[in-house]
């Protein structure tokens, strides 16, 4: 396999990825070279990279679909239609930072961490390797670790940072654990040789890897059991940065998990009561924790644990249901886009997070309340927002493959979810303005409003897209 | 009783050892010591008069130096199997390690930009 | 293969549903049907956004707009109507919004001759209802507000009559009811426009409720929510599903209509902005009710017995609002209780079969009631925004036009000959007649003289007699409006004065039940198979004398009492009238204390709920603490204890960790062990 003609074609299978990391260096070089007040240049360096990168992977969208370098590295159309949902995520993670980090005197290499990070979660989501899984999930935690600390003078951010790295080192630990048995059980690494090689009556120890691999991935998508840090990182990373830190690694760790399901023995496998027994458990303890929570970023961080627990439906679903793939997808744009509209609101209202200063906003800014207001419906499921459509595939797929109980307990927990939105809305609509509230600035604004659109457009015209991922394979070798 | 005789003379020598520690102890007394001048109290330094206390406290900026060394420990980790393959693989190999050995230059550049590599 | 971003623009410029081949240049025509919602919409949006900057000049962007949409709207019309979309109509795909496996969402527009008739009500009184908010809402700082809300709900209204699947139309359903709501409590610091629009928005749920399990009724049963296609798939069902999901459709129409019960909320919406009133609350919005059931005619064609309910409730809404009417001294809440009793002659209309009836009071109820709101509304202008019929009095000389044409309204809504209220009127009664409901006929009748009279009173009180002293006060003050203003009450004259005999002749086959014969044609045929033709000088000669004589006698009593022009001294005759017997006071007490259904709600939810919440107090706290409580409190501390277990300390997340680990393990090997 080896030879320049083979290897040439291997580079252009993972171009955007060979652009991210091109672009980090750059940013690095830039923020090395330039005086402090140029320091918010990185950003839009960053923005031209994460875009460049972005168009790349768009164009690559029509070629094959197979696996790459020595079948560790899957280049499908799900691995593709991840990347681009998180590149556009970090676009729109970077204009939100432009202007938090103005007065930061240091701050080019923030946008380096920040394509490094979004490199990891694009690794995450094409790896077909274990070893390939190690690596992505380091690059994408360490990464995470620094970016949520990065107000180093917040001891709020600096507990935050310290929760999501030991939580984070103990995930990842038990992760490599997993990694060692199944490569021990398998006597392979790849996807591919693990689907081929893994005893379907494994006993103890094939139990006990596929549950350490699992916890290292409910780590990355928040999901119980090691949700934790989710709500804390929400509330005490800096705004932009829990934006990124709920969204975009969870791209990543659904595709890796969505591989990883579909590569065990498929007899043996409880995997599928498992995964929906996760899904119930977390979207129920997401939605209780949200129900009385005074502070708004908390509350997001909570609602991204208890949204990962409806995108874990379509986990259950994988292998059984054509429509798995589709609905997986779909959940993760439509709760990327959200959650960025959402967080994009914070950023925009300067950190403001305490519901009772949400009060009144609706009279003095009118069209940013109307993009949290999207993205909380959206987040409901209230048509024709993409939440709906996400959330309507999601219960259909349940339902296919017989998980009707799980189907059951994620519309029970919609219901109950409508409370804790509201609880937000209401007063933001209905509640007296006590003061001015003042924004952070037009980067920050572009990005919510574009966020909060795409929300409505994607629900509006879900077919092309749902079109679009049915057609995205789910390679492992 | 033979296989005991070494045990009871290697006792017996440890007995004996005590008893002389212990005698020359009771013996000896308290030991008593001048005065000590104030130079002899001040913490050896080589000749050079002491500009702070002993106790005083001061960053050893080891972290930082523990990352950097990380660094470039990790550099050699993945040298020693590219070494071994380099022969067989040839210009490719070097290619990486190249590009590698690139990015984690710039690491060190930006260590230094940062002031990461002074001391204190 | 390579999958656009956007949905191409071939499907959705002709995607054309009907197996029946179409006539040339349809294609053309439907391809303007988009571009008549979006319209609006773009106004809506280009206002919201941008309104509060441009200020003064808001209203332009908007009122462009919805004339533009006018326009269109007029050539879609004339092409529906001539033939030039087939027989049955034609529709147009927009797009297809969740195609998920058996599971087929799609989003489509459809054109027949039923809603190029509402496109015709809708579209001219909504652009004339825009113009007429252009002086109304003059100094009104939140207007740029008032036109985006109003441009939202033309694009709701005609989405309501143009989608062709049941989601569409339930969407657009709830549409319309948000934007109501908005514009009722548009003037929200006011108290009681804030209580009244939260009146109207739940009162409107409960009749959605019904709506909405009617939907899934029919999705469940004919597994389509096609309209036209589920009407054949309905045909098939049994009579127990097709009159549940009559009934449950009929709720939703009459929460939106405001028929009897839920006839609450529309009186007090009349505390939005007049141009609201005259738009949504008396020629638009509250038409969705009829429009509904005549679009389902052939469902509910299958059930007569739901069909007697509807009429029952269309005419005992009638009756009752008709006498409410004859009391209130606000202006607006005359007209509001009489557009209940003319919904309630629709309704009727509807229940005995007399669909095209029912549509064709619809369009002349349209524009006669949008006239005559717009017109008090210039009234409520001229004395300085005073509502109180008896503050007023002798306007007639100082607001010329607005009296003229609130003259021609009366006398139309009143059905005198040859106006418009005449021949749609006197339609309803004739066929309920003929075709043997012979108590909705005579109960019809009362509420035609009922009519008659109330409406005169309102002129009486308004322009005649002696000006009261509220009116002295600033009688050199009072003008008439500005042209934004007068120009749309004469547009809405000539059509109140003509639409009858336009549309209403020649008497038994006129030119509206032509045009709308491809749209109900089956259903009368089945419902009326032997229905005798028409005779004017046989019986149905007589009912139209009766009809007319109804009219007059309430015209002639009224003026007996209320007097015209210069006369006064009405509220002394009035007095005494009431005074004269036990019977009369416990009328005109009942009348203006609206038949105590205010009091009787109050009552029936507070004070007797009470009362039986308290009697059932031990079975609360034993039952329903230990269930329903106890399930809702679950909740909450469920939420609590999770905040406990949420610590903030890192060893313990730790230890969550590894406990969920074991769990997961051991309960993976408890399944695989089995």
């Amino acid at each position: 396999m080896t030879g320049q003609a083979t290897m040439a074609t291997m580079v252009t299978d993972v171009l955007p990825e060979i652009v991210l990391v091109a672009g980090g260096v750059l940013v690095l070089l830039y923020a090395l070279l330039a005086p402090r007040r140029l320091q918010g240049g990185a950003a839009v360096v960053a923005m031209l990279v994460a875009v460049a990168a972005l168009t790349v992977a768009l164009a690559m969208l029509p070629g094959t679909e197979l696996v790459t370098f020595f079948g560790t590295y899957a280049r499908d159309r799900t691995a593709l239609w991840a990347k681009i949902i998180v590149l556009a995520a970090t676009v729109a993670v970077i204009g939100l930072s432009a202007p938090w980090f103005r007065r930061d005197p240091r701050h080019g290499e923030y946008y380096t961490l920040l394509l490094f990070s979004s490199l990891g979660a694009i690794l995450l989501a094409g790896a077909t390797d274990l070893k390939e899984l190690v690596v992505a999930m380091l690059l994408s935690s360490a990464t995470g670790f620094v970016l949520s600390a990065y107000h180093r003078r917040s001891s709020q951010a600096a507990e935050a940072a310290i929760k999501y790295y030991l939580i984070g080192a103990l995930a990842n630990s038990a992760m490599l654990f997993g990694v060692a048995l199944l490569f021990g059980l398998a006597g392979s690494t790849t996807l591919g040789g693990l689907a081929a090689g893994l005893p379907s009556d494994g006993g103890l120890a094939l139990v006990i890897g596929v549950g350490l691999v699992v916890v290292g991935l409910a780590f990355k998508i928040g999901a119980v059991p090691a949700h934790a840090w989710v709500p804390d990182v929400a509330q005490g990373a800096p705004a932009p940065v829990a934006a990124f830190v709920t969204t975009v690694p969870k791209v990543g760790g659904f595709i890796f998990l969505a591989r990883f399901v579909i590569a065990l023995p498929p007899d043996a496998a409880g995997w599928q009561p498992l995964v929906a027994v996760l899904a119930a458990a977390t979207m129920t303890l997401g939605n209780l924790a949200c129900l009385w929570q005074d502070d708004l970023r908390r509350l997001l961080g909570w609602s991204a644990v208890s949204q990962t627990g409806y995108g874990l439906m379509a986990v259950v679903a994988l292998g059984s249901s054509d429509l798995a793939v589709p609905a997986l997808l779909f959940f993760l744009l439509a709760y990327v886009l959200g959650n960025l509209a959402a967080f994009g609101v914070v950023v925009e209202l300067r950190g403001r997070t305490a519901l009772a200063d949400v009060a009144g906003i609706g009279e003095r800014r009118p069209a940013l309340t109307a993009a949290l207001a999207i993205s909380f419906l959206s987040f409901i499921g209230v048509p024709p927002l993409n939440g709906f459509v996400a959330k309507l595939l999601l219960f259909l797929v349940a339902i296919q493959v017989g998980y009707a109980w799980l189907a059951v307990a994620a519309a029970v927990n919609t219901v109950v979810s409508i409370f804790y939105y509201v609880r937000v809305l209401a007063p933001a609509y209905f509640g007296r303005p006590a003061g001015t509230v003042a924004v952070l600035g037009r980067p920050a604004a572009s990005a919510t409003f574009a966020a909060a659109a795409a929300v409505v457009v994607t629900g509006v015209a879900a077919e092309p897209f749902v079109a679009a991922f049915a057609a995205a394979g789910l390679v492992i070798r | 009783m033979v296989a005991l005789g070494p045990l009871a003379v290697s006792f017996a020598v440890f007995v004996a050892g005590f008893a002389v520690v212990l005698a020359s102890w009771w013996l000896g007394g308290r030991p008593r010591s001048p005065a000590q001048t104030a130079p002899e109290r001040v913490p050896f330094g080589g000749g050079a008069d002491p500009r702070v206390h002993a106790w005083n406290r001061y960053h050893v900026r080891y972290y930082s130096m523990a990352l950097i060394f990380l660094a470039f420990d990790m550099e050699m980790v993945f040298m020693y199997p590219w070494a071994v393959v380099f022969v067989r693989e040839g210009l490719i190999a070097m290619v990486e390690m190249g590009m590698f050995i690139t990015i984690l230059l710039l690491g060190v550049l930006y260590a230094w930009r940062e002031r990461a590599l002074e001391w204190a | 293969m390579f999958h656009p971003l956007v949905p191409s623009v071939a499907p959705l410029l002709a995607a054309v549903t009907e197996a029946e081949p179409l006539p040339a240049g349809a294609a053309d025509i439907l391809n303007l049907v988009p571009l008549i919602l979006a319209l609006p919409l773009a106004g809506f949006v280009f206002t919201a956004f941008f309104g509060r900057r441009i200020g003064r000049f808001a209203f332009l962007v908007p009122l462009l707009l919805v004339v533009a949409s006018w326009a269109l709207a007029m050539v879609v019309v004339v092409a529906a109507l001539t033939g030039g979309l087939g027989e049955h109509g034609a529709g147009i795909t927009l797009w297809t919004w969740i195609p998920a496996g058996a599971f087929h969402v799609e989003v489509g527009l459809y054109v027949d001759q039923l809603t190029a008739c509402l496109l015709i009500v809708v579209t001219t009184i909504g652009m004339l209802v825009h113009l007429y908010s252009v002086g109304y809402m003059a100094h009104d700082p939140g207007r740029w507000r008032f036109f985006a809300y109003l441009n939202l709900f033309m694009f709701s209204m005609l989405l309501l009559v143009l989608g062709d699947s049941w989601l569409t139309v339930f969407a657009a359903w709830e549409l319309v009811g948000l934007s109501s709501y908005l514009l009722i409590g548009f003037w929200y610091p006011r108290r009681s426009a804030a209580l009244a629009a939260k009146k109207a928005f739940i009162v409107n749920r409960v009749g959605d409720v019904g709506f909405a399990l009617g939907i899934m009724l029919i999705w469940v049963s004919t597994g389509t929510l096609d309209i036209r296609a589920s009407f054949t798939a309905i045909a098939g069902l049994d009579t127990t599903t097709v009159a549940a999901i009559a009934l449950l459709v009929f709720c939703g129409a009459v929460g939106k209509s405001a028929q009897f019960p839920l006839h609450v909320w529309l009186p007090d919406a009349m505390e939005g902005p007049t141009p609201v009133s005259a738009l949504i609350h008396a020629a638009t919005m509250v038409n969705a009710g009829v429009y509904l059931v005549a679009r389902a005619n052939p469902i509910f064609s299958l059930v007569p017995g739901v069909m007697v309910v509807v009429a029952a409730i269309g005419i005992f809404t009638a009756i009752l609002a008709a006498s409410i009417a004859f009391t209130q001294t606000d202006i607006k809440r005359v007209l509001a209780y009489s557009t209940l009793s003319q919904l309630g002659y629709m309704f009727a209309a509807l229940g005995v079969g007399a669909y095209a009836a029912a549509i064709f009071h619809l369009m002349a109820h349209g524009f006669f009631k949008g006239l005559l709101f717009l017109g008090s509304g210039s009234v409520i202008h001229a004395v300085h925004e005073e509502q109180d019929m008896n503050n007023m009095g002798g306007l007639w000389r100082k607001i010329p036009v607005t009296h003229w044409t609130m003259f021609v309204g009366t006398l139309a809504i009143a059905g005198i000959p040859p106006l418009a209220g005449f021949f749609s009127k006197d339609e309803i009664l004739g066929e309920s007649f003929t075709f043997g409901f012979y108590w909705v006929w005579a109960i019809g009748v009362v509420v035609a003289v009922m009519t008659a009279f109330y409406m005169w009173r309102l002129m009486g009180k308004t322009f005649y007699g002696q000006p009261s002293e509220h009116a002295r006060g600033l009688w050199d003050r009072i003008h008439e409006s500005t042209w934004t203003m007068t120009l749309p009450l004469v547009l809405l004259a000539i059509p109140s004065i003509g639409l009858g005999a336009a549309l209403g002749l020649p008497f038994g086959s006129s030119t509206l039940s032509h045009w709308l014969e491809p749209v109900f044609g089956a259903s009368e045929t089945l419902l009326h198979p032997d229905r005798e033709p028409f005779a004017l000088f046989g019986i149905d000669g007589v009912l139209i004398l009766v009809s007319v004589t109804a009219a007059a006698v309430g015209l002639v009593a009224a003026l007996a009492l209320f007097g015209a022009f210069g006369r006064s001294g009405a509220r002394a005759r009035v007095a005494a009238i009431t005074a004269s017997s036990g019977l009369t006071r416990f009328l005109y007490r009942g009348s203006l204390n609206k038949w105590w259904f205010d009091d009787l709600n109050h009552l029936l939810f507070i004070v007797v709920g009470g009362r039986v919440a308290a009697g059932i107090w031990w079975f609360d706290r034993v039952i329903v603490d230990g269930t329903v409580n106890g399930v809702g409190r679950l909740t909450i501390d469920a939420g609590r204890g999770l905040r406990r277990i949420q610590t903030g300390r890192v060893q313990n997340y730790a230890l969550g960790i590894a406990i969920g680990l074991l769990v997961m393990a051991g309960s993976y090997l408890l399944i695989a062990a089995r």
